[in-house]
């Protein structure tokens, strides 16, 4: 693995928050195997990453969502709320859009499944930290049908909606189609296509804050509208 | 609606007039000539106009007789109560059989102009007056009597005069109007064939129309007597079509009642063209015109008594109009033969049942208005109550909608949640089970277990993807099943290729649909991959009028159907059949291709 230009340090420092204690030692072990990686901690509970965080600000974190004192979506939230340069990785046990999707609309970077094997592990990272996102059919369904649902909202967020090609890209992935092989049909280096899912899921990211908003705003919790 | 005002109005007129008659009949100061028969026809022949004072004016020049003034005050009343002008020759008046005034043939014609015949008050009788004026002209001799009578009839006349002129021209412009309605009704008529009431009261106004024309007008389109025989059968007509009005317009069904007033009125016509055709003695002939004015006077009783017992069903209270109203005319047609008859001689002249049909028609059209708008309102209330008792109906068929669905939504979830539980409980739950076993047994090594686990994992995954919104479209599901198992046969020697991702959005299939044909692949990649030893792997979709078609097709060893695979086999056939699926086998020494067809 070879080490990141501009970057200082030992490598992608990376936080395994995960109260699973042999997932946990086996992620550790992964991490701290791997080339061009540092473990930063490796912590089971919401509190421990937060000071954990506190001393020392990860570049990848490997969250578990349901936590002994919490859900790990807090975290991704607290950290989107500080703008805190942080990826995060969650990590599923089923991959399924309900905690997959939850987490990427609060802000998380992707999803990683519990069982991944060693490179798995290393290449979501990797994909992660070169600007890309996993997507399943599944969550690429869900992903069209919620960016595709015609919305009550003021015609400054419909830039929120999906292009033509996003759509496309979407379709494929649906269909089963790994990243290489929409690059193939879509005429697009694999680079793109993981950048598409990136962007894809910063627009479920915007889509979701705006949809809160509209509906805070339907509900007059917010006045004029605007945050 | 059914307010006083209603049941007293039609009753006002028929009062009016018949209190109106009443008073004036034989009344002292009435004024009447009575001209016997033979002169009257004497006058017809040369021509004479009848006027409405009943006196008879020469349109000749040769001979005539002006009316009596009858705006002399009492005192003074037999002066100057004569006027005769013309060219008479001869001319002779006589008072209560004493000679007046007997006129050279030089005074009046040379005169040519009215001369006043003054009438000596000792001359006037208290009670009746008759006067006698003889004419002697060119073209013959014309005998005319006339009765002076004192009293309120010198005021009354000029009122009587002119409420005849009134009613003249009055019954012009109703039969204009009976003409318009008649247009107006035509196509009602023709449109609503069902409701014939609408029929007879054409026939009704024609008929009433010809003999209230007779009134109406001077003009007579026939010869005297053909002409009286055409407007009475027209009169016997309209009774006939105003009995079958009524029986429609209040709804009675009474066939025996018509015929029976039919024949009654066929004899009355009968009879009545006996004595128009002079085919019996002129006294005969008088007894067969008066049956005959009975059989209508009869008639419209027995209309009247019709429409009144009939008031009580009506929506609208025609009926009570009606009933006075057909009282009125058969007063008025009383009065009329009576003053035919010479019998009766009030103010009133002749003609007042023509003015009876007239009133009679304008009320039956009056009530045809307002049944037509009645309904109109009716439907308007009643579009009004539809419109509410819809609106509730259809909040009782939401309330119900909602109900029910929210029953259908219960069960399906009780339903999905049983399905759950069997599908963990003979998938999950049964490996594990297998697993515990295995795990007891000596020599059941890690490497195993984990693949074990795997295979329980690769399950739940599955299930849990079939319970996926999204896994519904199943070109989704193969999709997704592609992703989770392209990790583990990236590791395999063997090449596998997938045809599935051109499939098209397949419409939605129920969870249990998508786990089982995933199953039923799954374990048919399974099979291949444990058995067949095959160098490649081919898995393939089709989807072709309404139905999807899958393949895995390898290029092993084959197997013989019957041997061995029983169980796996049997698991695959049964899963396919509970979903509706078929599934094909074929194998041989060149390979095995499993085909599951589903329809959607």
């Amino acid at each position: 693995m070879e080490t990141r230009v501009g970057r200082s340090g030992p490598g992608v420092r990376v936080l395994i928050v995960e109260d699973e204690q042999h997932t946990r030692a086996r992620l550790s072990d992964i991490i701290a195997a791997a080339d061009g990686f540092a473990l930063l901690d490796a912590v089971g509970t919401l509190a421990a990453a937060r000071q954990a965080m506190a001393r020392a600000l990860p570049d990848v974190v490997l969250l578990d969502l349901g936590l002994p004192d919490g859900s790990g979506v807090d975290l991704i939230h607290h950290l989107r709320l500080h703008r805190l340069p942080c990826e995060v990785l969650v990590i599923s046990v089923m991959g399924d859009e309900r905690s997959v999707l939850g987490a990427i609309e609060a802000g998380a970077g992707g999803y990683l499944l519990k069982d991944s094997s060693d490179q798995e592990v290393i290449a979501a990272i990797e994909q992660l930290r070169e600007g890309g996102a996993p997507l399943s059919p599944a969550i690429a369904v869900h992903l069209m049908r919620r960016l595709q649902a015609p919305r009550q909202v003021a015609p400054s967020e419909v830039a929120v909606q999906l292009s033509d090609r996003e759509i496309e890209l979407l379709k494929f992935i649906a269909k089963g189609l790994s990243y290489e092989e929409v690059g193939r049909a879509m005429g697009l280096r694999y680079n793109t296509v993981a950048s598409y899912a990136k962007e894809l899921y910063r627009k479920l990211q915007v889509h979701s804050r705006s949809e809160a908003v509209f509906e805070a705003t339907q509900l007059g919790l917010v006045p004029g509208g605007r945050l | 609606m059914r307010s006083r005002g209603h049941l007293l109005l039609p009753w006002l007129v028929p009062m009016a007039m018949l209190l109106c008659l009443l008073g004036l009949n034989r009344h002292p100061g009435a004024l009447r000539w009575v001209l016997p028969d033979a002169q009257t026809r004497a006058c017809d022949e040369s021509g004479a106009v009848w006027e409405a004072s009943a006196l008879p004016r020469f349109s000749r020049a040769d001979c005539q007789l002006l009316r009596v003034q009858s705006t002399q005050r009492t005192a003074s009343w037999g002066e100057g109560a004569i006027l005769i002008g013309g060219l008479v020759r001869d001319a002779r008046v006589h008072v209560n059989g004493e000679m007046l005034r007997d006129f050279g043939s030089d005074s009046v014609s040379a005169a040519n102009r009215a001369v006043l015949v003054r009438v000596p008050a000792r001359l006037l009788a208290a009670g009746r007056t008759e006067i006698l004026v003889h004419l002697r002209s060119g073209a013959g001799e014309y005998s005319y009597i006339g009765t002076l009578m004192f009293g309120p009839a010198q005021y009354l006349a000029p009122i009587a005069e002119r409420s005849w002129w009134i009613g003249a021209r009055g019954a012009l412009v109703g039969l204009a109007v009976t003409f318009a309605i008649a247009l107006f009704l035509v196509p009602i008529t023709y449109t609503r064939r069902d409701e014939s009431v609408y029929r007879w009261f054409l026939l009704t106004l024609a008929s009433s129309s010809i003999y209230v024309f007779n009134f109406a007008s001077a003009w007579k389109p026939l010869t005297l007597s053909v002409w009286a025989i055409a407007i009475h059968a027209a009169l016997a007509l309209s009774l006939w079509s105003l009995l079958k009005f009524f029986n429609r317009f209040l709804g009675r069904d009474d066939p025996r009642g018509e015929r029976r007033i039919g024949g009654l009125i066929g004899a009355a016509v009968a009879l009545l063209l006996i004595d128009g055709l002079d085919l019996v003695p002129p006294m005969l002939g008088w007894i067969c015109n008066g049956i005959f004015r009975a059989g209508m006077l009869l008639t419209l009783l027995y209309l009247a008594a019709l429409c009144w017992r009939a008031r009580h069903r009506a929506t609208i209270p025609a009926p009570t109009w009606f009933a006075g109203a057909l009282l009125l005319v058969a007063t008025l047609g009383v009065v009329d033969s009576l003053h035919v008859f010479g019998v009766f001689g009030g103010i009133l002249f002749s003609y007042t049942l023509h003015w009876g049909m007239l009133y009679l028609l304008l009320l039956l059209f009056a009530a045809l208005v307002f049944r037509i708008l009645h309904a109109l309102g009716a439907a308007e209330r009643g579009r009004g109550e539809l419109a509410v008792a819809l609106a509730e109906r259809g909040e009782e068929l939401e309330a119900e909608f909602r109900l029910r669905r929210e029953a259908e939504q219960a069960r399906m979830i009780a339903e999905e949640r049983h399905r759950i539980m069997r599908d963990m409980h003979d998938g999950v739950g049964g490996q594990l089970v297998a697993l515990i076993g295995q795990a007891q047994s000596p020599g059941f090594g890690g490497a195993a277990l984990q693949q074990q686990l795997r295979v329980t994992l690769d399950d739940l995954r599955l299930m849990i993807d079939s319970l996926d919104e999204a896994c519904a479209d199943l070109s989704v599901a193969l999709g997704m099943f592609r992703r989770r198992l392209e990790p583990a046969l990236a590791h395999l020697p063997i090449l596998v290729h997938w045809q599935t991702a051109h499939l098209p959005d397949l419409p939605p299939a129920a969870p249990t649909v998508v786990l089982n044909v995933l199953r039923i692949v799954q374990e048919a990649i399974t099979n291949a991959l444990k058995h067949a030893r095959s160098p490649t792997l081919d898995i393939s979709a089709q989807w072709e009028n309404g139905r999807l078609s899958i393949a895995v097709i390898d290029q092993g060893a084959g197997f013989v159907l019957d041997e061995g695979h029983g169980r796996g086999m049997a698991s695959m056939r049964e899963r396919a059949r509970s979903i509706g699926a078929v599934l094909e086998l074929t194998s041989s020494g060149v390979g095995t291709t499993v085909r599951l067809h589903v329809a959607l």
